[in-house]
């Protein structure tokens, strides 16, 4: 099955799901059958608002449409089209393109600068070997074999994904670094926010935050500045199977992120454990009970982070900076 | 609900100060997510219908909404209540089918098995099918309606066509 394509019909249509669509289509929502609710346009408006009313709506459509096509030429790329490079070998630059397949390889005193088609760039750093796997105007992936990389992307999300032997770094619309070397890496974003898929888990990291990368898989996100008794615990319990009481013995309240990741991937016998510490660091919103939480819900989990104020990842375009 | 909703906290709050054309950007924003959730549970004859008394009910309970940001969340539980109220006041008719080579008909009766299948899987793959194969609504846009994370959507989305593919084959069988 084309994953892509049953996530948001990108790439190559898969033909169960192009059929499914196809034959579904005719119980699809009727638009027109609005009566009932009201519309734009039984909004009660004064003559002086209907006299302004046109001069609005063009400026609107104006501001959108050049707006749309700043937009579209942003986004688009032609398949397969190489990406421009700059070559940084101490004072000296070169410039040159990325193609789909090319490896890309930087010795120790070397950096290369990519531009990512048009939503961003890539710093790839001295000592570091990049492919580019595939380039499309709605996805664009790079191979990180081993190195670093300093991405900084605006773009809506799962546009630009780095792929690692630990996994796939999917951009949220933000600015992250990536480490790997054998099979061992770190990833921190500084910006939005990053969805990594693992062999097993998945992490979805927001800004601030840092994950270790092993044993093709993430670790447990947790901020930079965690203590260090936490991050031990964390790394003998992501890696070494160790145990999860250390962890819940060193959190603190701005660390309620990483309990959150936890109440997803601890054994069920331990969700209790671990809603009794988040709950006592970030009291949960009403519709979370323990119940539901040892049952597995993950619409409480959801319910739970949104209510930890951590940003919003689906607004991707907020994090305008990052095209600068 | 989720890690962060569509902002629909101007709208709603215009909405209840009796704004009927931010009520109806709402209902332009929701109503496909509203359909898929009321068709995973009712006829598609009854679907439309049942979609305009939720916008109605949303509509006149807007006050009782606490968190203007949850209004996703809230609207879709508002659809599943008044679903479920219809199957307990309904007898549902069974859609006869008349045996037909007529390739049409083939068709319609193979939309009604693949409809019939989806509603046959548990309520969150079947509404996040509805969504994606019935609204045409795409992973990254039903996470945002809904407020589930993509990761949810997205294993809801592998898992439920997973389910489908074999509720479907069974039925062939």
């Amino acid at each position: 099955m084309n994953d892509d394509y049953l996530w948001d019909r990108s790439g190559e249509p898969d033909a169960e799901v192009a059929r499914l669509e196809s034959l579904l289509e005719r119980y699809r929502h009727d638009d027109k059958r609005t009566a009932a609710v009201p519309t734009a346009g039984e909004d009660a408006g004064g003559p002086r608002r209907r006299r302004i009313w046109p001069f609005l709506a063009a400026a609107a459509a104006l501001v959108l449409v050049v707006g749309g096509a700043l937009l579209a030429y942003r986004f688009l790329w032609k398949s397969g089209e190489a990406w421009p490079v700059t070559i940084v070998s101490g004072t000296t630059t070169r410039t040159t393109r990325l193609g789909v397949g090319d490896e890309l390889r930087t010795d120790a005193h070397t950096r290369a600068i990519v531009q990512i088609a048009r939503v961003g760039e890539v710093e790839i750093g001295p000592g570091s070997s990049v492919r580019l796997i595939t380039t499309t105007s709605r996805r664009h992936i790079l191979r990180l074999d081993r190195g670093t990389l300093v991405a900084r992307t605006w773009a809506p999300p799962f546009t630009f994904a780095v792929d690692t032997p630990s996994g796939l770094a999917s951009d949220i619309g933000c600015a992250f670094t990536l480490h790997h070397a054998d099979d061992l890496g770190q990833l921190h974003v500084t910006s939005g926010w990053v969805d990594f898929d693992g062999r097993d888990r998945s992490s979805l990291i927001p800004a601030g935050a840092v994950t270790e990368l092993r044993n093709g898989n993430p670790g447990s996100p947790h901020y930079a500045d965690a203590p260090p008794a936490l991050r031990a615990a964390l790394h003998a319990y992501d890696f070494e199977h160790g145990p999860l009481e250390p962890i819940l013995a060193s959190v603190r309240r701005r660390d309620a992120l990483t309990l959150l990741h936890l109440l997803e991937r601890v054994a069920p016998e331990k969700r209790g454990l671990v809603f009794d510490t988040l709950a006592r660091l970030a009291p949960p919103p009403r519709e979370v009970t323990r119940a539901g939480i040892i049952n597995g819900e993950l619409e409480m989990v959801d319910a739970w982070r949104h209510s930890l104020g951590l940003g919003g990842y689906k607004k991707w375009w907020l994090y305008w900076r990052d095209a600068l | 609900m989720t890690a962060d909703a569509l902002d629909d906290t101007p709208l709603v709050r215009a909405s209840r100060d009796g704004d009927r054309s931010a009520f109806g950007r709402l209902y332009t924003r929701y109503s496909r997510m509203v359909h898929a959730i009321v068709l995973a549970r009712v006829p598609p004859a009854e679907a439309d219908d049942l979609v305009q008394d939720v916008f109605l009910s949303a509509m006149r309970d807007l006050h009782a909404l606490r968190d203007e940001r949850a209004f996703g969340g809230w609207l879709a539980t508002i659809a599943r209540n008044r679903a479920n109220g219809w199957h307990r006041s309904s007898i549902e008719l069974v859609e006869l089918t008349e045996t037909s080579h007529d390739a049409r008909q083939q068709e319609e009766e193979e939309a009604r098995r693949a409809l019939a299948a989806i509603r046959s899987l548990s309520a969150a793959y079947r509404e996040t099918l509805m969504m994606r194969l019935v609204e045409g609504m795409t992973g990254p846009e039903i996470a945002a309606r809904t407020g589930l994370t993509p990761d949810s959507v997205r294993v809801n989305l592998h898992r439920g066509m997973k389910l489908l593919r074999e509720a479907l084959e069974g039925g062939t069988r």
